[in-house]
């Protein structure tokens, strides 16, 4: 697969916008889209979002998770738990509690030896596409970018540990839970040829009736 | 007087390497005893009869294994830069092992940039407009 194929497939992913014009709803053949008000947010495919954000006809609300604002852990709300994300006004002022924002998604990603799930399957997607296109309405792009990309880093890293020690042991079959489609296309071609390679090798060297040979 | 002509013998084109006997003349290759084998990708192993250890079955191999790691960093890390300092001391199939980890990167590098979604001239017409001007000039 490309990346760009990876990321036609994300382009599925749903996101809010808040559009600045009226439109009935539409009904495509993957779905029903609309309909459209302006000022009321609605979920529409990505695809979508960045093609009406390009045409200026919409404003994009990042996903919750991609936020590196201030982390208020209020007591009445420490029963939450998971990867719950509200927005709450209970005492007649904004108060935001989020329980996992990226820098901590940064450092349990460093913490853990396996793979943590990732706020979305397709987190790196999601980032590039909004905030190459839609920078405008997200807060602390550059942060979010390089926290980003110091998440993808490591899990890259984690991956070639995990090729390696797959290769050293010689191992038959693997299990690798919350991988993302994106990392394991960019370095999946090449632990499968490395893995053709080492079988070969080792066919090649067992007794000779294995050994293709035609005698006439 | 001797005879202007004797038929010749079929040899099968054995030791003898008769070339004259008619089924010499017609012989195919589903007559020709022939013995065929995989070719061996180490030079190594042909050398297994003579070394006889069993701790030689997993030399090749573990090689590779140690290996293995250099060549995914090196091939995953680099990206546009000279890598023919890390190729010098690759065999063929490590090289191509390599070229698969670079083009995994390049291809996520293009991507990010955004060089994925640019319209670029294929290089079939760029080459075609090359060899239309030489056609002119002569």
């Amino acid at each position: 697969m490309d990346a760009a194929e990876v990321e036609f497939l994300a382009e599925k992913e749903l996101v809010t916008i808040i559009p600045n014009f009226s439109l009935d709803k539409i009904y495509l053949i993957g779905g029903d889209l609309g309909p459209f008000n302006p000022g009321l947010p609605v979920e529409v495919p990505l695809w979508l979002a960045i093609n009406l954000k390009q045409r200026q006809k919409c404003r994009l609300i990042p996903p919750e998770w991609m936020d590196v604002g201030l982390d208020l852990t209020v007591p009445e709300f420490k029963p939450c738990l998971g990867l719950c994300a509200a927005s709450m006004d209970p005492l007649g002022f904004p108060l935001s509690l989020k329980i996992k924002k990226l820098e901590k998604i940064r450092d349990h990603e460093r913490k853990e030896e396996t793979f943590t799930p990732m706020p979305s399957p397709y987190y790196m997607e999601l980032t590039k596409l909004l905030l190459n296109h839609a920078s405008d309405n997200i807060p602390k792009a550059d942060e979010i970018r390089t926290l980003i990309k110091d998440v993808w880093d490591t899990r890259i890293a984690k991956l070639r540990v995990s090729a390696d020690s797959f290769v050293r042991q010689q191992e038959a079959h693997a299990k690798l839970d919350n991988l993302t489609l994106m990392e394991i296309n960019t370095s999946g071609a090449f632990l499968t040829q490395a893995l053709n390679h080492m079988y070969k090798l080792r066919t090649n060297l067992q007794p000779s009736e294995s050994v293709q040979s035609q005698d006439f | 007087m001797s005879e202007a002509y004797f038929r010749v013998e079929s040899g099968a084109l054995g030791p003898e390497e008769n070339f004259l006997s008619l089924d010499d003349i017609l012989m195919s290759h589903e007559k020709l005893p022939v013995r065929t084998e995989t070719p061996m990708p180490r030079l190594g192993a042909f050398f297994l009869e003579r070394s006889g250890g069993a701790e030689t079955d997993h030399t090749i191999p573990q090689t590779f294994i140690g290996r293995f790691r250099r060549i995914m960093d090196s091939s995953q890390n680099t990206y546009n830069e000279d890598t023919s300092a890390l190729v010098a001391r690759l065999d063929e199939m490590e090289r191509g092992l390599f070229q698969t980890g670079q083009k995994g990167l390049n291809d996520f590098q293009c991507w990010e940039k955004g060089q994925a979604s640019q319209i670029t001239a294929s290089n079939l017409v760029q080459n075609y407009k090359k060899r239309k001007f030489t056609d002119m000039e002569d």
